[in-house]
């Protein structure tokens, strides 16, 4: 009889241990997402890091710095906030509250174009370790566009 | 039993952000700072729970460093709240840029941000950023000090 307690104490333990494994799997494999990342321009290059649960990106490199208009460090001049339009650019937070899905699949995130002063509903897309389709819409996803960026191999 | 009165009151937090670098010229970093219960804990010492509240407001943020060197080795600093709730990352204060020779610096806040849901949330983070004017090998740490204007529903 104790023989058997203990077989079922192990089988329960091994599955509480599976399941903790399945549980915990897909949030490393969203992690994959954390690294820099080049826009589909080229015009900029893009840090994303997991800030507790969450997936947050911010610009770390731009083709074109500095603002013709002021010879100064581009800033988020178009920002709806008045207040917040001397932010710059270089360190904005662009990508904001992504969530790995599964699926190879980040999403309820937002993207934001500072050439606007827009903030756009997104979801990330993985196609391959190198490859992203970022998909910014408004409403439902057929309404929006698809930008293809690609894994830069520096750190920073 | 709700009643619709609303009550306002100032609720003063700091934050601790560090970082052992290096820095490099021309790079954001990011330096995190998790609230935890700090701010739950004024609004209890004034009788209140964060499910009181109607909204959350920055009315104040000061970054101080006791770095020799001050904030030299940065053009700007930005300050933005997040948590792990519903409510998107939200960019609170800046300072743009930077001016020599300050150990302490008033940024400017933004009137319109409500708060509220992120410091409901229980996992909510503060970050700093500051834009790297040139290359720095050593450490650096500064606090924030910050002043809330909280509107509670009674």
């Amino acid at each position: 009889m104790k023989k058997v307690l203990n077989l079922g104490m192990i089988f329960t333990l091994g599955l509480m241990l599976s399941s903790f494994v399945c549980f915990v799997a897909p949030q490393n494999d969203g992690d994959r997402l954390v690294g820099v990342w080049q826009t589909g321009t080229g015009k900029a290059k893009v840090k994303i890091d997991k800030i507790g649960t969450k997936y947050y990106g911010k610009i770390v490199w731009l083709k074109e710095p500095i603002d013709p208009a002021t010879g100064k460090p581009k800033v988020d001049k178009n920002n709806p906030d008045a207040a917040m339009r001397t932010v710059p650019l270089k360190g904005y937070r662009m990508l904001k509250d992504f969530v790995y899905k599964g699926s190879d699949e980040w999403s309820d995130g937002t993207i934001y174009d500072p050439e606007n002063g827009s903030t756009y509903k997104c979801v990330i897309k993985m196609k391959d370790n190198n490859a992203l389709d970022i998909r910014g819409y408004i409403g439902v996803q057929a309404l929006g566009r698809t930008d293809k960026w690609t894994r830069m191999k520096t750190s920073k | 039993m709700a009643c619709g009165k609303t009550e306002t009151a100032k609720i003063n937090i700091t934050a601790s952000f560090s970082s052992e670098g290096p820095f490099t010229e021309g790079v954001p970093e990011s330096f995190q700072h998790e609230v935890g219960d700090a701010f739950d804990v004024e609004l209890k010492k004034l009788g209140f729970s964060a499910d009181m509240l109607k909204s959350v407001k920055l009315k104040t943020a000061t970054a101080k460093t006791t770095d020799s060197l001050g904030f030299d080795d940065f053009s700007s600093c930005t300050l933005s709240m997040l948590s792990g709730g519903k409510e998107k990352a939200k960019t609170i204060a800046v300072k743009n840029p930077l001016e020599k020779g300050q150990k302490s610096v008033s940024l400017q806040v933004s009137g319109d941000v409500d708060l509220a849901e992120h410091l409901k949330s229980k996992d909510k983070f503060l970050v700093m950023d500051l834009n790297a004017l040139k290359d720095r090998e050593n450490p650096f740490a500064a606090e924030m000090g910050m002043e809330f204007e909280v509107e509670i529903k009674k």
